[in-house]
């Protein structure tokens, strides 16, 4: 088994034998030049679109340095040509390129604070949410829910979801607000004194990387969308013609589905979103009139019984009177049977 | 300009084991590191990430290469780089250790062979490979394990290897 020196020892030696090529950097700013005046096409391998940013960064190291070697004495080379979002800041600290601030990430990972004050801070993509819950009143529901909306509506935000119950003695609701990520704090500052917040919590998601991974596909696939299309413009037969349009169809789909996936990420870093849960004790159990099949089931069967107590009870008169009626025929019968003798003696 | 260019250049090489493609994905992630300064992080993640757009422009490169080339699967975009490298028997004519290290690391899967360059070459620790790659630590663990037993298995490297594992 190679032991971990013995490669790296191994690696570099490989990685050493790869002679770098001296025109390399030069030819990333040759590639910059502008196109020859007489027509001819520059030679080589980069195409318009390497040739636009190219062009781009190689004139913002070279608006950087002209910055830098002008800092000391005259005013600082402008660099509002690159446009807002490749503005470099002018500081009057700058004291290294950007070119030495990737050698000093290369060569010894030292942080980009310490080797780059002259370049612009770095916009991180943050996605902020965060859960509130608040505890009410009955009484304070609607009007709270009410309160939130407008606060929310205040910071340039609004109400995405509400779910509020107000169901017998279920009472209380959440509402998801999403609020400019500037405002969010401000905004759940605000929010907490509406009602009396029972938990708070936030959090934070860095998706840098996944913005720069998504912006690095791009570029991948639009280049391989301009290089179909070149060869769509050289294919012959008709069958060329559908494989390479296929293709292009192929990879228009992945562009279309990886620019679905940068809107959405930029809504949510753009727009926080706190959710907030309504909390309201439950009011003591009060059982509602019955109603409906059910009720009108229960009251037949409640009258049927009682029908049949009725009934029962007014048989029971019947019966007492039947019967006491022949236990006093039977007394009656008794005695007549036991006196008739004896008056008919008498009579005889 | 120079010093910065050489490492990520050759960082590019290992791991497509062309030159030229190598100049063209180093040339393509600096210009993708500017327009992308904003989002580079700060501190130690900044080494990463930096080595992430170099990877991932030779992912692309790859990917042309495949796209112009021929019809083959995006998944074995650099694979058939290693079916050009030279075999064991060219190498022991050559008789050069780095040709066989840069025909062993051909020979490699292109999901072990950017991690370990990462790691042997650009000296990037596993956290940070994890980063560089969008793999968790522990899937780099087992790549550079197992890179390391692929290699070390390779009968190119081995012959290099046997002898000052037979000093020690």
């Amino acid at each position: 088994m190679i032991t971990d020196d013995e490669f790296e020892a191994l690696f570099h030696e490989a990685g050493g034998d790869f002679a770098v090529p001296t025109r390399g950097p030069d030819e990333i700013l040759a590639a910059a030049a502008p196109p020859a005046r007489d027509g001819s096409v520059v030679r080589g391998r980069f195409r318009p679109r390497q040739l636009a940013l190219a062009g781009t960064s190689v004139a913002a190291v070279v608006a950087l340095t002209v910055a830098l070697l002008t800092s000391s004495g005259g005013s600082p080379a402008p660099l509002a040509a690159l446009g807002p979002r490749h503005a470099i800041a002018n500081t009057s600290t700058a004291s290294t390129s950007g070119t030495n601030y990737f050698a000093s990430i290369f060569s010894g990972g030292a942080t980009k604070a310490s080797t780059a004050p002259s370049l612009a801070a770095p916009a991180r993509d943050i996605i902020a949410t965060g859960t509130l819950k608040l505890g009410l009143s009955r009484a304070q529901l609607r009007g709270d829910v009410a309160r939130l909306e407008a606060l929310a509506a205040s910071f340039g935000g609004y109400v995405s979801a509400a779910d509020i119950v107000e169901t017998g003695s279920r009472l209380g609701g959440t509402i998801v607000v999403k609020v400019p990520a500037g405002s969010f704090s401000s905004f759940i500052t605000k929010a907490e004194k509406i009602a009396r917040v029972r938990s708070l919590t936030t959090s934070d998601t860095d998706v840098t990387g996944e913005v720069v991974d998504l912006g690095a596909q791009l570029t991948a696939l639009d280049d391989e969308r301009s290089q179909l299309e070149v060869l769509l413009g050289r294919a012959g037969k008709i069958s060329e013609l559908l494989s390479v349009e296929n293709e292009i169809e192929s990879v228009q789909s992945q562009i279309q589905q990886i620019q679905g996936e940068q809107r959405t990420i930029a809504t949510q870093v753009d727009y926080s979103a706190l959710t907030v849960n309504l909390l309201v004790p439950k009011a003591p159990h009060v059982s509602s009139p019955p109603n409906g099949f059910g009720h009108a089931l229960h009251e037949a069967v409640s009258s049927f019984v009682n029908g049949v107590k009725a009934l029962v009870a007014h048989l029971g008169d019947v019966l007492f009177g039947v019967l006491s009626f022949v236990v006093v025929a039977l007394i009656l019968f008794g005695l007549w049977r036991s006196v008739w003798p004896w008056v008919r003696r008498r009579i005889a | 300009m120079r010093s910065w260019y050489a490492p990520a250049y050759r960082t590019a090489c290992l791991v497509l084991n062309d030159a030229s493609g190598a100049e063209e994905a180093v040339q393509e992630a600096f210009l993708r590191m500017w327009r992308f300064r904003d989002a580079m992080p700060e501190g130690e993640a900044a080494r990463p990430w930096l080595y992430r757009v170099v990877v991932n422009s030779c992912y692309s490169w790859a990917r042309k290469q495949w796209s112009t080339d021929g019809r083959r699967a995006p998944s074995d975009s650099l694979a058939h780089l290693a079916e050009a490298s030279p075999g064991p028997d060219e190498i022991a004519v050559i008789g050069d250790r780095a040709s066989a290290v840069r025909a062993a690391l051909a020979r490699l899967p292109e999901a072990l062979r950017v991690p370990v360059v990462l790691r042997y070459y650009a000296g990037l620790s596993e956290k940070e490979i994890a980063l560089a790659i969008h793999r968790r630590p522990g899937t780099v663990k087992s790549r550079l394990h197992e890179a390391r037993r692929l290699l070390s298995a390779d009968a190119a490297l081995s012959e290099f290897a046997a002898p000052e594992e037979g000093t020690r």
